[in-house]
């Protein structure tokens, strides 16, 4: 019998057999493994370069077989920016960063930089909590959620409510593609793939400031078990940062 | 291009970078300094392979031109006073990271927003600052539009040719003289690249740049090869000028920018009376031009210090100072320009009290 067969998984060519540091069930490790598929699926491993932000974000360029540059606290995507630059159309430009560094610190650039409308795929790992400083309240941590710097829980009072920051960049003109997945169960894994590779299509082809947010979990600073901290964290985000194309080039603000 | 133009200070600087082949300038506009961005975007479209970029605030422009550099580009950036803390960070990364960077500061009077007026009051913070986790970068301190044009020139070789972060000093009355500037003088050549620019792997191995390092023995690799770069940076040719009066006895003043011309405006008046006076002008802070001072000041039994701080430079030249040496010195802060008339009679005043 003459048998044919075809590869449909494997270990990503952009992705370096180093080790990981990421903690268990953190989802840097998923998204670092999305970002080397997309990167492999889209044939860029030779013309791309990622920028990285601080904290575990930090850790990507020994993960990723790519050239890639880290940046100081806030200043990825201006970095991102400097490389696109100088670039220019001869390749591909994206930052990973986690959202207490892109919108804390680095909130007036992000703004700015798609204001601009640099021609940049942004991906924010959004895990409510600023991971490596030791989870102290970042941005997007929730009202009434414990972190190292707010243990009575985040308070409204003080800190205000979080707000919908993916969304915010959906009213900015030279935004493109827009949007945001969670790094959990294999469909939402799934999506988040395909949102990941758009993300750099768009770009390749139309140019602009794309940007994905992945919800994902941080179990260590949560102090939950992974499975735990997946059911909390989709129990209370729901309504605050749900899933889904929020913006496409074609049809604009979606949601 | 043009041999001769007249420019004021800022605009020489920026008409110097293109001809040493800058590719970017990242700017954000702040008084005393904001002429240069003027100036540059002005001369974009004229000027194939060079951009001017205005950022969000004075942070920002010194990390795109951090990305911008890590691509292969050769970036300027310039802030005043009020912006040091940015430029002292960016030092920091540029230097862990080898990348050249130009940068330009202008110095205008503080402490807070001050005024805009001139001052010398960011020597100490600029030397001091730099050394952030051991960092550093040279300090030039040009004070006419034609010595300006010839820093700037040299500053782009130092960053080039030793992958180094530089600072030019320049206070805000210095940034606004104007003069015939003959950049044929300069003698400008190609200044070549001398580092793997990260445009994505093309072929080759991943490069990856960052400046965190949190192996001990590594980082205290890192800071070996900056103690190395220094070594050798000090080996440069050391910046200066020396206007002699004919006479080794004669006293010596030294100052630098708008101090320095303003006292050789005020020898050149005093000559006229009869008396000679040498001025030892550094045309860099660091590294000092130390070799060539102490030689000045071995035969000088006199030294008069001219600066608009508090004594900032003073601090900077104390320890080549030696004991034997009478110091004088001159003052003015507020932001304003020591007059002619007023460093006339304070020498003169000096030197037959003195005598």
């Amino acid at each position: 019998m003459d048998l044919k067969f075809e590869q449909i998984a494997g270990f990503p060519k952009s992705l370096s057999e180093t080790p990981q540091h990421f903690c268990p069930g953190c989802t840097h490790g998923v998204n670092t493994r999305l970002l080397a598929e997309a990167i492999d699926a889209m044939q860029v491993s030779e013309t791309i370069v990622g920028v990285c932000g601080v904290g575990c974000s930090a850790l990507l360029p020994d993960y990723l077989d790519i050239d890639m540059v880290a940046a100081p606290p806030g200043q990825a995507l201006s970095v991102a920016s400097g490389l696109a630059h100088e670039i220019g159309d001869s390749g591909l430009v994206f930052a990973y960063v986690g959202e207490g560094d892109l919108y804390g610190r680095g909130m007036s650039t992000l703004m700015h930089t798609a204001i601009r409308g640099e021609a940049l795929s942004v991906f924010c790992a959004n895990n409510l909590n600023t991971g490596m400083s030791g989870g102290h309240m970042s941005p997007t941590s929730l009202v009434g959620q414990k972190t190292a710097s707010t243990p009575e829980g985040k308070s409204a009072v003080k800190y205000g409510i979080p707000i919908d920051f993916t969304r915010l960049l959906t009213d900015i003109p030279k935004t493109s593609f827009i949007a945001r997945f969670k790094g959990f169960t294999a469909g939402d894994i799934k999506k988040g793939r395909e949102y990941i590779k758009r993300s750099l299509l768009v770009q390749k082809y139309q140019r602009g400031f794309t940007f994905v947010e992945i919800l994902g979990i941080c179990p260590t600073n949560l102090e939950m078990p992974p499975t735990k901290a997946v059911q909390w964290v989709k129990a209370s985000t729901s309504g605050i940062y749900p899933s889904g194309i929020l913006k496409t080039p074609e049809m604009g603000r979606i949601q | 291009m043009e041999k001769k133009r007249l420019l004021k200070g800022t605009e020489s600087i920026g008409e110097s970078a293109i001809r040493s082949g800058c590719t970017a300038f990242y700017g954000y506009p702040v008084p005393t300094q904001s002429d240069l961005l003027e100036f540059l975007a002005g001369r974009e479209t004229e000027t194939p392979g060079f951009s001017v970029y205005q950022s969000e605030d004075p942070q920002s422009a010194f990390f795109m031109a951090y990305g911008a550099a890590a691509a292969g580009g050769r970036v300027m950036t310039a802030v005043n006073s009020i912006d040091v803390p940015d430029c002292i960070r960016a030092v920091s990364y540029f230097s862990a990271a080898d990348l050249p960077l130009v940068c330009v500061v202008i110095s205008q009077n503080g402490p807070g927003t001050g005024n805009i007026y001139p001052a010398q009051s960011d020597t100490l913070s600029l030397l001091g600052g730099t050394r952030l986790g051991d960092g550093f970068a040279p300090i030039l301190t040009p004070a006419t539009p034609s010595d300006m044009a010839a820093a700037t020139y040299r500053a782009f070789q130092l960053a080039e040719g030793h992958q180094m972060p530089v600072i030019i000093l320049v206070d805000a009355a210095c940034a606004q003289l104007v003069e015939t500037v003959d950049f044929s003088t300069v003698g400008y050549r190609e200044i070549p690249a001398r580092r793997t620019p990260i445009r994505g792997k093309r072929g080759n191995p991943k490069t990856s740049l960052t400046t965190l390092e949190l192996d001990i023995e590594k980082m205290a690799d890192r800071k070996a090869r900056l103690e190395a770069k220094k070594a050798a940076l000090l080996e440069e040719t050391p910046l200066f000028k020396m206007d002699d009066a004919g006479d080794d006895d004669a006293p010596l003043l030294v100052a630098f920018g708008i101090a320095a011309v303003q006292a050789r405006r005020a020898m050149d008046a005093l000559k006229g009376e009869g008396i000679a006076c040498r001025l030892f002008e550094p045309l860099a802070l660091f590294p000092f031009p130390e070799a060539a001072f102490r030689e000045a000041l071995e035969k000088a039994g006199r030294l008069f210090i001219l600066d608009m701080s508090d004594g900032q430079f003073d601090a900077v030249i104390e320890k080549y100072i030696p004991e034997s040496v009478s110091v004088f010195n001159f003052y003015t802060t507020g932001g304003a320009v020591p007059r002619v008339e007023q460093i006339q009679s304070w020498l003169q005043q000096e030197i037959a009290s003195s005598h």
